[in-house]
């Protein structure tokens, strides 16, 4: 039977493995989604936009909470990574309906990434 | 494949909550139950714990995994250096929460 | 329903909201396992997964 899963991510350096994980669901035929919270997408690389479009040809998607976010991170998120906007009210029915929900790695950070790791 | 209604499946994330995890799994193994355990991402800096083996004897050779790729991209060698206890057949793929997902009644991450 | 809430550290404003709005209609429990010390907290946890229809593990 295929699941509604969400993965929830919060922490920045968790967020392209937690997209990876999503879709490593999507392709076990659930319907897999990606929640991203707080943060500005780390750098788009092939691979990470390509697991994007999978997991939404797989009828999942790969969301941006914009009530959690700044209006930076908000921005980019949306209108350059393509993340499909959903504030936290909406989410919470979506989370309603879900069979799987998924608190994936750590919290947020209260400091944004150093140049080492801010890619 | 029905769903085993004593078996909990844990899905590690993070190496953040080590010492939970062990007490969670005595504690179901206390109570009669099974587990079935992924470690992914940075989760696989774990089986480099010294307490790894351990963990690795009190549950069955099937119901515990971790994430060959996400054992790559950190550093280690797949081949080489399989980790203590464990043996290759362990080194999966992100398939195998999919197994638990599908195959545990119960379910925590962690 | 019977949800049981995990709570890996101390839940923030956002997670405190998607659980009340998780909770309308169901039945809920809650488990701090960053308070857990002692073999018999973590009994009381598989005891609380076992009675809960659904388990979610917060960050």
């Amino acid at each position: 039977m295929s699941l509604k899963i969400y993965f929830l991510i919060a922490n920045r350096q968790y967020i392209t493995d937690g997209i990876r994980s999503t879709l490593g669901q999507s392709v076990e035929n659930h319907f897999s989604h990606a929640c991203i919270f707080y943060q500005k997408m780390p750098r788009l690389t092939e691979y990470v936009k390509e697991n994007m479009e999978w997991i939404r040809d797989m009828e999942g998607d790969v969301f941006a909470v914009v009530d959690t976010m700044d209006e930076e991170a908000k921005k980019y998120n949306v209108e350059e990574a393509g993340l499909t906007p959903i504030t936290l009210e909406e989410l919470a029915q979506k989370l309603r309906e879900a069979d799987v929900i998924i608190g994936y790695g750590m919290p947020k950070q209260k400091h944004g990434p150093p140049p080492a790791c801010a890619d | 494949m029905a769903k085993d209604p004593d078996k909990l499946g844990i899905f590690v994330t993070t190496p953040q909550y080590w010492g939970h995890l062990l007490k969670i799994v005595e504690a179901a193994q206390r109570a009669g139950k099974k587990v079935k355990i992924f470690f992914t991402f940075k989760a696989v800096h774990l089986t480099k714990q010294l307490e790894f083996p351990r963990l690795v004897q009190m549950i069955p050779e099937a119901d515990l995994a971790i994430c060959a790729d996400s054992y790559t991209c950190e550093g280690f060698d797949v081949e080489l250096d399989i980790p203590g206890g464990m043996t290759p057949k362990q080194m999966r793929t992100q398939a195998y929460h999919g197994e638990i997902l599908e195959e545990c009644g119960k379910y925590l991450v962690l | 329903m019977k949800i049981l809430h995990v709570y890996r550290n101390e839940p923030n404003e956002e997670v405190k909201k998607l659980v009340s709005l998780l909770n309308e209609g169901n039945e809920a429990m809650e488990f701090n396992l960053y308070e857990a010390k002692e073999d018999a907290d973590y009994d009381r946890l598989i005891q609380m997964i076992w009675e809960a229809d659904k388990t979610i593990s917060w960050w």
